[in-house]
């Protein structure tokens, strides 16, 4: 039985080597580390990671936990590409990479020049992707790339000055954009819904709105914790 | 923009003769595309009728932001522009089948979006104008086919600057109630404009500012989409981004109504 978690050495995914060594329970192998540093001797700390809405920087640091997740899963199946992969699949993959990880290192940039504290690296866990699995694979960036959307959709909430507000708008619609990109690939017939199947209790829209699916705050809070192996708390939420 | 009717009116005659004399000399539509593309803002800004601009945006020059009621019913004409089109669009039986499936689905979310605007804003909703989807003669979106036809180029359009529209504006609706409302609109019109990209072999996001419809007079919708800085005014902070594709960027309410007034016939 692999670990369930593999500790941190920096090294952003599993490497090639290792994946293959698990073989098929490799997708097992547990959480990898999220590629928040360019620093091979950072550490990751498993400590629950606070969030506080009092100020914007709430729903900045906690974007910036979901593009962490991001960029740890494009990285991995970039790395190691699921069985079958097309030429296309992988340029798409590589380019939404190259976004996730521009968010990240925009986002720690602008929590941090703005003298506030940034999250650190937080080890994402993704135990239950299948990374030589296509439908796998895919089904989990979907679900990632919704939850990001609902997380800004949700996080926005909370700002108050108009700049934050914007360019977390900013990078909302390129999120949705994303999401759209990866359905494609599932399905190319059901671009907005959730899963190959059209079930209007699964779409991402909310046919009778036109809105995208409500999300609480604590919902997606809760949602994006199971990316992670440490918990994610919110502080200072209105009530 | 109309500060006054006779300013206005002199200039929306102007530039309806130049749209009549591009519509009927456009044995080359090629060339009455450059055309229009290069009449630029002048063509776009001057025939929104003078009432719905009265409507959905403050009067020119004023530094003041405009009212969530102007807000909302700019959106609201946006609305209406794209819940027409996809209605005309699915009316004209030129997608293929499986692209009409998905279009009905997008037109269902539009109206309903309309229906949103509407019942929030309630007697204060502007009424639906009246569109002309050929802006004068320039376009034949629902008579073309064709491997690259107008319907699609038009559809992409439209998604691309509505979710500029909607990006310009959550600013304005920060404290109110229609502030959620408005971001879960703005995500859904990113989806929407990924999955009509997507049919035209577009990226389904903006690489810098390439405007991919093919129609110069679209350039606005793209143009300073490769933003390389974010200001964050309060704190008299500035960040560069290393890559422009993973941000949409917003677009003024003046400059959206410009781009959509060709489409606006009454």
């Amino acid at each position: 039985m692999p670990p369930s978690s593999s500790h941190a050495d920096g090294s952003p995914v599993l490497s090639r080597r290792r994946f293959l060594q698990f073989g098929g329970v490799a997708v097992t192998a547990g959480a990898l580390a999220a590629c928040d540093s360019d620093d091979p001797g950072v550490e990751f700390n498993d400590e629950a990671v606070v969030f506080d809405f009092a100020n914007d920087f709430g729903a900045l640091n906690f974007a910036l936990a979901i593009a962490q997740a991001q960029g740890a899963l494009y990285t991995t199946t970039t790395q190691t590409p699921y069985v079958g992969v097309q030429d296309d699949e992988q340029a798409l993959l590589s380019a939404i990479l190259a976004h996730e990880n521009d968010h990240r290192r925009f986002l720690r940039e602008a929590v941090e020049s703005a003298g506030q504290d940034a999250i650190p690296a937080l080890r994402v866990d993704f135990r239950t992707v299948d990374f030589t699995s296509r439908a796998s694979v895919l089904a989990t960036a979907q679900q990632l790339e919704d939850l990001s959307v609902a997380a800004y959709n949700a996080a926005a909430l909370q700002v108050s000055d108009p700049d934050w507000l914007t360019i977390l708008g900013k990078i909302v619609s390129v999120e949705a954009r994303h999401a759209t990109a990866i359905r494609s690939l599932i399905s190319a017939e059901t671009p907005f819904t959730i899963g190959a199947e059209v079930d209007p209790a699964t779409e991402a829209i909310d046919p009778a709105t036109g809105l995208e699916r409500t999300r609480s705050l604590a919902e997606v809070l809760d949602l994006a914790a199971a990316f992670f192996t440490a918990p994610l708390q919110a502080v200072n939420l209105p009530s | 923009m109309p500060t006054s009717s006779s300013d206005a009116s002199v200039l929306g005659l102007l530039d309806e003769d130049h749209l009549h004399a591009l519509a009927s000399e456009a044995v080359d539509r090629r060339g009455a595309l450059r055309q229009a593309g290069a009449l630029g803002a002048r063509v776009a800004l001057t025939s929104v009728p003078l009432a719905l601009a009265a409507a959905v945006r403050p009067v020119f020059g004023q530094t003041t932001p405009p009212t969530v009621t102007e807000v909302l019913n700019f959106a609201l004409t946006l609305e209406y522009l794209e819940a027409e089109f996809y209605r005309q669009l699915i009316a004209s039986n030129v997608a293929s089948s499986r692209e009409e499936v998905i279009f009905e689905v997008i037109e269902a979310h539009e109206q309903a979006h309309v229906s949103f605007l509407r019942s929030v804003l309630g007697a204060d909703a502007v009424s639906a104008p009246t569109f002309d989807f050929t802006a004068g003669g320039l376009f034949d979106p629902f008579g073309s086919f064709g491997s690259d036809p107008d319907f699609l180029r038009l559809a992409q359009a439209f998604e691309d600057l509505g979710v500029r529209a909607y990006k310009g504006q959550v600013a304005n609706l920060i404290g109110t109630d229609v502030l959620d409302a408005a971001l879960r609109i703005h995500s859904v019109e990113a989806r929407h404009a990924a999955f009509v990209r997507g049919l035209r072999s577009s990226d389904p996001w903006i690489n810098r500012a390439e405007n991919t419809t093919g129609v110069p007079a679209f350039d606005r919708i793209y143009n300073g989409e490769d933003e390389g800085r974010q200001f964050i005014s309060a704190l008299n902070l500035r960040i560069n981004i290393s890559l422009p594709d993973a941000y949409d960027e917003p677009l003024t309410m003046e400059d959206v109504l410009d781009i959509i007034a060709p489409f606006i016939v009454g």
